[in-house]
């Protein structure tokens, strides 16, 4: 998640024996002129060595100048080390001589933007943006949701190490030890038990009639959860001790443009 | 610490008084609480005003207690404003009690009064919904009628109580409250009328619920001398105990429970000699729920309860003869000094046609307000001994 005057920072790569690095250096020194951090890896880089670049650097965007047509391979290779690194969440973007039949293949992959040869380098930065801003959000309650971007949020606890209980929402200080440095932020499973709930035939404004809210106890030995409960008419009915999953939901955007995340429980649908 | 008493004790009946500020709602609970304490008016040392909604209602959101003694007549002594959600009148009644038995003054009045009418229920429900965090659980829209029902959801599921069972408990209320004139509704209701209204939260219906309402209670209290002085069975406040919300799934007991475990050790009683009682039946259903973790029986046995009206008012125990807040109201700063004054007309044999035919020597009270992460934010039990 990017916060306020925060600088997208971008890593420019080329993997492999291509040496034709006129076009990386044009698009790096674009993105740097429209106030980017750029991150210039030089050529001959390993999909490893890149990976392991775009986390240390921890960059938002990773972009692939490729010219020989190795493109498929570097992306798989370059999807692989990433995951090693748990970082497949960063956007990758490439550009460079892609043969159309290759598109749809290269967006199966995850590549998020395709530029050829002579793109118009304002749209370029504009897209680029766009990429890292849409994934900018904020938890429509605080303490309650983590993740870097917007594809990889998960419920948020706190964890004290003196007591070893867990907390949602999370804490500053340990409720039991009365400990702040003993307690640090943790992801909480996105699965768990209706312990209890109730379906409201009245509901605030705003909300939908019925309201359904409930207790839910996360498989992770977490604290329950309350959380408003969705279904769709081809779930399961609800029951105490029917097995549940997260729902990550969207709840508008904030006076920055951020998205606003919110969280619901719904019926498991598969195990 | 030394030992306190109540003295007088008085209540408007709860209802629409849509007429009537909060200070005219106060005035003659005030006035009647005094004149029954047989005490000279100069010695009231301290007073202690609760209320929740009065803010959000009227607009007057500081120095409500200071206004509603000026209409009383009160001015120069120490006014305290206590803010407790719908456990602010007992939390006022804790407070003053704290104040004489430490010496602090002579005597305490405490004062509950709420006004929830408004010719806008929107506002009113909105007023109420504010006894959450707002920040966190209120974001959700989380509705009290929800985690009343998600609590009598769970205990119904454990232990087998019945929907019939539930509706008991409304019956009960509302056949004590056809007979206390301090009631809202005084009309009994059969258990088909309640199980047939209108359905708000599975298994909760409407006559299940508690309404909105307006009122005023007073309680006065004193040191054992003056209790004497009165010439009617003195009622000591054997304890009074709050606490709020803990950490679910962590905690041992509920709220509920804790709390009242903590009164019974102060009173040296058990639950088992409590001989009269009343609770926060926000909604009725919710009554089965308490009567096990206030101990009134064991785990999984208040279905039996109500099912052998033990706790009708000419049973072993009974449980809110004056109608509790399902029939005879809640306007929540006034419930608190209310229940205190049902407990104490019971102990001194003043309660009229709901009156325990073996007028009972303990009794006690249990308030709940507002939610905060998982449990109720605050409980406050208080329990009172009459002289043998």
């Amino acid at each position: 998640m990017k916060g306020e005057n925060q600088v997208i920072r971008v890593l420019v790569s080329k993997i492999g024996l291509d040496g034709h690095n006129r076009g990386a250096y044009v698009v790096a020194h674009g993105l740097k002129q429209a106030g980017m951090e750029v991150i210039y890896t030089g050529i001959r880089q390993t999909p490893a060595s890149v990976a392991k670049a775009a986390v240390q650097e921890d960059v938002d965007v990773i972009g692939v100048s490729s010219m020989v047509g190795a493109h498929l391979s570097i992306m798989t290779k370059l999807n692989q080390e990433l995951a090693k690194l748990d970082a497949s969440n960063i956007p990758i973007i490439i550009g460079g001589i892609i043969p159309d039949s290759d598109y749809d293949k290269l967006k199966e992959l995850g590549v998020k933007l395709i530029f050829r040869p002579g793109s118009n380098m304002d749209k370029i930065i504009n897209q680029v943006k766009a990429l890292v801003e849409d994934k900018e959000w904020v938890p429509e309650i605080k303490g309650t949701l983590t993740g870097d971007d917007i594809d990889d949020i998960s419920l948020m606890g706190s964890k004290c190490d003196k007591c070893s209980n867990v907390f949602f929402p999370s804490r500053r200080r340990c409720p039991i030890c009365l400990d702040e440095k003993s307690i640090t932020d943790i992801r909480l499973s996105d699965r768990g038990t209706l312990s209890t709930f109730a379906i409201c035939q009245t509901a605030p404004l705003g909300y939908e009639i019925p309201h359904v809210q409930g207790y839910v106890e996360l498989n992770d030995n977490g604290p329950p959860v309350f959380s408003l409960l969705i279904r769709d008419d081809e779930d399961p009915p609800l029951a105490v001790g029917c097995s549940m999953q997260l729902e990550i939901i969207e709840r508008g955007t904030d006076n920055d443009d951020k998205k606003i995340m919110g969280y619901r429980f719904k019926p498991l649908t598969h195990t | 610490m030394r030992d306190t008493y109540v003295l007088g004790v008085s209540m408007t009946r709860f209802g629409k008084h849509l007429e009537k500020s909060l200070s005219e709602l106060a005035y003659e609970p005030i006035w009647n609480a005094i004149e029954e304490s047989n005490i000279d008016p100069f010695d009231i040392g301290t007073a202690f005003v609760g209320n929740a909604y009065g803010g959000l209602i009227t607009g007057q959101e500081s120095v409500r207690g200071q206004v509603v003694l000026r209409e009383a007549g009160f001015s120069n002594i120490p006014i305290i404003n206590v803010e407790n959600a719908c456990a602010s009148g007992s939390t006022a009644f804790n407070l003053a009690n704290l104040a004489v038995a430490a010496g602090q003054t002579d005597i305490a009045l405490v004062v509950g009064v709420e006004k929830l009418f408004c010719d806008d229920t929107a506002k009113s429900l909105q007023a109420l919904s504010t006894s959450s965090d707002l920040e966190r659980e209120g974001k959700m829209g989380i509705l009290f009628a929800g985690i009343y029902a998600m609590r009598v959801r769970s205990h119904m599921e454990k232990y087998g109580i019945s929907k019939e069972q539930l509706a008991q408990a409304a019956v009960k209320n509302h056949t004590h409250g056809s007979l206390n004139p301090h009631s809202q509704y005084q009309k009994q209701l059969s258990i088909d009328e309640i199980l047939n209204s209108r359905m708000i939260v599975d298994p909760i219906t409407l006559y299940m619920t508690c309404p909105l309402g307006d009122g005023a209670a007073a309680v006065l209290i004193g040191t054992r001398e003056m209790a004497m002085r009165m010439k009617k069975r003195p009622v000591k406040v054997a304890a009074s105990v709050i606490g709020s919300f803990g950490n679910p799934g962590i905690s041992e007991h509920s709220i509920a429970a804790r709390v009242s475990r903590e009164a019974y050790r102060k009173a040296e009683i058990g639950p088992q000699d409590v001989e009269i009682a009343e609770v926060h039946d926000a909604v009725a259903a919710i009554e089965l729920y308490l009567y096990e973790e206030l101990g009134f029986c064991g785990p999984g046995e208040s279905g039996r309860m109500i099912d052998e009206r033990e706790t009708w008012y000419d049973g072993r125990l009974p449980v809110n003869t004056s109608g509790g807040l399902t029939a005879k109201g809640h306007p929540a700063g006034a419930t608190g000094p209310a229940q205190i004054a049902e407990i104490v007309w019971q102990l001194r044999g003043e309660a009229g046609m709901r009156q325990k035919k073996q007028t009972p020597t303990i009794g006690m009270t249990e308030n709940g307000g507002g939610n905060v992460g998982n449990e109720t934010a605050v409980v406050a039990v208080n329990i009172l001994k009459g002289d043998p």
